[in-house]
């Protein structure tokens, strides 16, 4: 890599920091491990830098490139939960508004990791089917069938938080 | 759904830990190792190929002992140290190399082909890519990976994993305090988990060896034909090692499938694998 490819890289990084945390934060809802899918994100998109800067949408590639390192992180064994004889206690209050801060972290850790990814792509970053197709590595049909299933456990967890 | 919901879950994000500019060191540094590792092996390819000419030319020359081997082990054992990325990785490899070794002193006609179990699929021809992880507490580090095996015929898919099974020990973690009020307990618990046969898997052995360790092996059926042979083992660390083989193969990406009736390593074999791997495992 050359100086001037050194410079764009870290220009381009620095750019899209906040993006990145933001939007690994939103996948897996914790800071520490949302900079730890970051580096991890950074680190490829160094080692790719020159597919990176050639895509036709270099910030969709690198989106792609983040968003495939959780749902890969996520597969590994050591992301397994440990069977547990005892469920986990309910929330001692139910939030009355789905909006309260918890409540909206809680229903989005309802969905499955692609789930999640899906939303986050399309409602949050405004990402087309087409382009979360790609990123994701599946197909359109598939994307449009998360999405519905996806809202549809929104809106059923949603109800059932309200009581 | 808007942004702005998405926004509320966000919440103020607190400073970044990201480093780039560690990241970029890391990196140059590591282009640097592979560059150096490239041309070391291209002397030791130019010195293992005139190690063989002298043995084709004749006897005047003392035939050298080089074997080819893609993985350089040490006799002696190994920690299953991951203090660090570095460390992780260095431990990872070795382990790697150990694997290796293992499975071809137990099943000499055994070859690696290419199979994605977990995102780090090796080229055809090489053990099982294990990655290794630096993030959780010392001595919990957990190591995993798996590839395509061939012997006898038969194709499968062999599988390592190495877990701790000691509980959380993050004080701060309220998830850990319950575990923690009695943490021997709670991975006498754990070890009771894994290491001892459970009523719904009926082929199954467990008990201790004599060095101490417990293990278990078991044969899990699945559907449509599917076996899975697991043999688990104690560490000298405490944590478990775990090797499985199964029947199963996946072409071109697609669903896996089952290849023949058998596997290609049998239980007994995987046991003796898990049993030599082990052996190289310090405390």
């Amino acid at each position: 890599m050359t100086r001037g490819d050194d410079r764009e890289f870290h220009e381009f990084v620095e750019a899209r920091m906040d993006r990145w945390r933001r939007s690994a934060y939103l996948m897996c809802q914790d800071w520490h491990t949302a900079d730890d899918l970051v580096s991890i994100a950074v680190t490829k998109v160094y080692r790719h830098w020159r597919d990176v800067r050639r895509a036709d949408n270099p910030e969709a590639y690198a989106q792609k490139i983040l968003t495939r390192s959780w749902l890969n992180e996520r597969r590994r064994p050591w992301r397994r939960e440990w069977p547990a004889e005892r469920l986990p206690d309910r929330p001692d209050a139910v939030p009355d508004r789905v909006t309260d801060r918890e409540s909206l972290g809680r229903l989005l850790q309802s969905l499955g990791p692609r789930q999640r990814a899906v939303l986050i792509l399309r409602f949050y970053y405004d990402y087309s089917a087409e382009q979360t197709a790609e990123m994701l590595q599946v197909s359109v049909g598939t994307v449009k069938s998360q999405t519905a299933r996806g809202l549809r456990t929104l809106r059923l967890s949603a109800d059932s938080l309200r009581g | 759904m808007g942004k702005q919901l998405f926004d509320e879950v966000i919440g103020t994000p607190p400073p970044s830990r990201v480093d780039v500019a560690a990241i970029v060191r890391r990196e140059r540094h590591r282009r640097t190792a592979l560059r150096a590792a490239g041309a070391a092996t291209a002397v030791l390819a130019v010195v293992v190929s005139a190690g063989m000419l002298q043995q084709v030319r004749g006897p005047q020359s003392e035939a050298p002992q080089a074997q080819a081997s893609s993985s350089v082990v040490t006799p002696h054992g190994f920690r299953l140290a991951a203090e660090d990325r570095r460390s992780a990785e260095a431990t990872a490899a070795t382990l790697r190399g150990v694997l290796d070794e293992a499975v071809h002193r137990v099943v000499p006609q055994a070859t690696w082909f290419r199979q994605d179990v977990d995102g780090h699929p090796p080229a055809d021809g090489e053990p099982p890519v294990l990655i290794g992880s630096e993030k959780t507490a010392k001595a919990d580090q957990p190591f995993a990976g798996g590839t395509g095996i061939a012997a006898t015929g038969r194709r499968g898919v062999l599988t390592l994993q190495v877990l701790s099974t000691r509980p959380c020990a993050d004080p701060s973690n309220p998830k850990c305090a319950q575990e923690n009020e009695n943490p021997e307990l709670e991975q006498q618990r754990r070890d009771e988990l894994l290491l001892t046969c459970q009523p719904p898997v009926k082929d199954c052995a467990d008990g201790t060896g004599v060095d101490g360790r417990r293990y278990l092996a078991q044969t899990v059926p699945g559907d449509g034909g599917e076996v899975t042979h697991e043999a688990r083992l104690q560490l000298a660390d405490r944590r478990v090692l775990t090797l499985r083989v199964s029947n199963l193969v996946a072409a071109g990406g697609g669903k896996a499938g089952v290849a023949q009736a058998g596997t290609p390593v049998s239980r007994d074999q995987l046991g003796e694998v898990a049993a030599l791997v082990g052996a190289r495992i310090l405390p």
